[in-house]
């Protein structure tokens, strides 16, 4: 464990559980709890030392907050909110977020414009609650003038968008945040740990006695057993959201939306679960094989990847 | 992991693995070309070339004209020559001309700024032939172009590669691809020297070549030739050829994400610092006059050509150590001709 006075780590401590930062000992680790990203958070922590399992969490917590603080759309003081309302006037980002750009505009070509950190702004037409109230069709296609990498003028550090288009960084800001939280949550306690950010996973290692890390898929489907993924080093994610979607005479539309026509992919599953090398990767192809559609178990047996499918 | 090449015509992705050679299966052309010259004597001392060619491609259109004078002097044992040329080449790619240095957009996403683009190539050449003596003949020419248009290959892009760790993508993956940019203009300048040598019927030829460009291209070519006659209507000729040349200053592997994109950048092999080695063997007969063919020579021509080099060492980060960047390239080429005088 790196030195560091056992007084800060009690301050900093205190100053994460107000923000709502709980740690609990179990049987054989200390677990972590707290909010970020609007979804809940837990760290498993491989350790019996209370000191070093609160150092590993501070850690994390305070990395996710961070990345959520930069990253977040709904935040008005933050790159993204000077990014969106730059009415075409060019912005000079700084290092990480050009390189979280940078990591978007390779999924851009990657997936041949399917996904597209400038599509948010379909949320605007779109709302999956459930209902029967599908968006108009001249306001999905004039929506989907303001969606498209290529009109984007990039350029690093200079991005120029048209007026009225968005970035978006929700797609992969998750799992960067994982990745990122767990490295230095690993780091900073030196044990091993694992990271779950609402269902995005990452495991720095396997557990101190060399035993993995036991992961339950809840979403495979009801009446089926739910698969445990046995993780000693690596990400799993879960793409996809099986209560997000419209129903209008018998068809449902599912929330991931084909940025080709601004309507939901057809025979898209409702879930895609990857187990990868960290959890940046397995959510990039999680998201990928959704998006195409019936060809989602093609795509992921072609990536050699293990994974599960929910239909 | 896999890297993607989207393809020239941006029509299709194609995923490639990597250690693979990104080749791209959608990949379609069409040519047709015309090559005229006319010779003519102009008295016993001075004679006259000239030529015109049309080649029309799906995406590309050229037209060429040249002309050269050559007067002899001693008895014809020298000739001094000069010659002018001129192409105009119109270049239309489909889809349209990339915004130079743009990011490559996916299918649906164009961003043309111009249907067409041309360009023009200016050359001249002087020369000097000298007979030395009854078996040995010294040719010597100095050339020199001059382009200027687009000169940009529209269908070459540039790698971005990741440059840091702790970010989503390894350091040292290739992110995304941009469109190549070259300078508007090159001049080249070449000089050339040959010797043939007559042994016993036999015919010896060396030559070598030096040019260098405004591009930072320097090129060496030394070439030899060994026509060995086995008997009079068959011969043999081995020869070597060995070429190098030094990277234009604009040429890059790849770029970092974490460097500015310079104003003028190609990832182009032609472009690279490389070695090229070639080895050869050539068989001749004369063909007498049948029934269904004329008179004329039959040749099989065997080559191994072997090149290396390319490299780029501020590209090689990351997980790009664990793979060959520069794996060399090399080719066996069989030619069978058929030559008649009509």
């Amino acid at each position: 464990m790196p030195t560091l006075s056992r007084s800060i780590i009690h301050s900093d401590f205190e100053r994460n559980r107000a923000a709502g930062l709980e740690l609990r000992p179990e049987a054989d680790l200390w677990r972590a709890r707290f909010t970020a990203m609007a979804c809940p958070c837990e760290v498993l922590i491989d350790t019996h030392e209370e000191l070093v399992a609160r150092h590993a969490a501070i850690s994390v917590s305070e990395e996710a907050w961070r990345v959520e603080r930069k990253f977040s759309r709904y935040l008005t003081d933050n790159i993204v909110y000077a990014i969106n309302t730059a009415s075409g006037r060019k912005i000079e980002v700084d290092n990480e977020t050009a390189r979280l750009l940078d990591f978007g505009v390779s999924l851009y070509q990657a997936s041949n414009g399917l996904f597209d950190i400038t599509s948010g702004v379909l949320r605007e037409v779109w709302h999956f609650d459930g209902s029967d109230r599908l968006p108009d069709a001249t306001a999905v296609r004039n929506v989907l003038k303001l969606v498209g990498w290529q009109r984007v003028r990039w350029s690093a550090p200079l991005l120029q968008m048209p007026t009225g288009m968005e970035i978006d960084f929700g797609g992969i800001g998750k799992e960067y945040a994982v990745d990122r939280a767990s490295q230095l949550g690993s780091v900073a306690g030196g044990v091993p740990l694992l990271v779950n950010f609402g269902g995005d996973i990452a495991a720095t290692g396997p557990r101190t006695d060399g035993s993995a890390w036991k992961v339950a898929i809840e979403s495979v489907g009801p009446n089926q057993p739910t698969p445990m993924v046995e993780l000693k080093r690596g990400g799993v994610t879960t793409s996809g959201d099986a209560r997000r979607y419209l129903l209008k005479d018998a068809v449902r539309y599912g929330h991931i939306l084909d940025l080709h026509t601004g309507w939901p992919i057809r025979d898209a599953p409702r879930s895609v679960t990857v187990l990868e090398a960290n959890c940046t990767q397995a959510g990039v192809l999680s998201t990928l094989a959704i998006l195409q559609g019936r060809g989602a178990e093609n795509f992921l047996r072609k990536h050699k990847v293990t994974y599960w499918v929910n239909r | 992991m896999t890297q993607t090449v989207t393809g020239p015509s941006g029509k299709k992705t194609t995923t490639i693995a990597p250690g693979q050679t990104p080749v791209n299966k959608y990949f379609k052309d069409t040519r047709g070309a015309v090559k005229a010259t006319w010779s003519q004597p102009l008295g016993d001392v001075w004679r006259l070339n000239l030529g015109g060619s049309v080649s029309l491609e799906d995406d590309f259109k050229s037209l060429g004209a040249n002309a050269l004078m050559a007067r002899s002097f001693n008895e014809q044992n020298t000739t001094v020559s000069g010659g002018l040329s001129y192409e105009y080449d119109s270049i239309n790619p489909i889809g349209g001309v990339p915004d130079p240095l743009s990011v490559v957009p996916a299918t649906g996403g164009t961003s043309p700024v111009a249907h067409s683009r041309t360009k023009n190539i200016k050359g001249a050449l002087i020369g000097v032939t000298q007979v030395m003596n009854q078996n040995w003949l010294v040719q010597m020419n100095f050339s020199y172009g001059s382009s200027s248009g687009y000169l940009n290959d529209y269908y070459k892009q540039v790698s971005v590669i990741e440059s840091q760790t702790m970010m989503p993508m390894p350091q040292g993956d290739p992110l995304y691809q941009i469109y190549e940019n070259r300078p508007s203009t090159r001049s080249q300048r070449t000089i050339y020297l040959r010797n043939k040598v007559y042994l016993n019927g036999n015919v010896l030829d060396i030559s070598y070549r030096y040019g260098w460009d405004t591009w930072g291209v320097r090129s060496n070519t030394l070439g030899l030739r060994y026509r060995w006659a086995l008997s009079d209507h068959f011969f043999m000729e081995p020869h070597l050829r060995y070429y190098r040349q030094s990277a234009a200053y604009f040429y890059r592997r790849g770029l970092l994400n974490s460097e500015p994109v310079p104003e003028f950048v190609s990832a182009d092999y032609r472009l690279a610092g490389f070695t090229g080695r070639t080895i050869g063997l050539e068989f001749g007969t004369d063909v007498r006059k049948g029934n269904w063919w004329p008179a004329g020579t039959l040749t099989l021509r065997l080559e191994h050509y072997t090149q290396t080099g390319g490299s780029d060492p501020q590209v090689n980060i990351g997980v790009q150590q664990n793979f060959s960047l520069y794996p060399g390239l090399s080719a066996n080429i069989v030619q069978v001709d058929y030559s008649f005088g009509f």
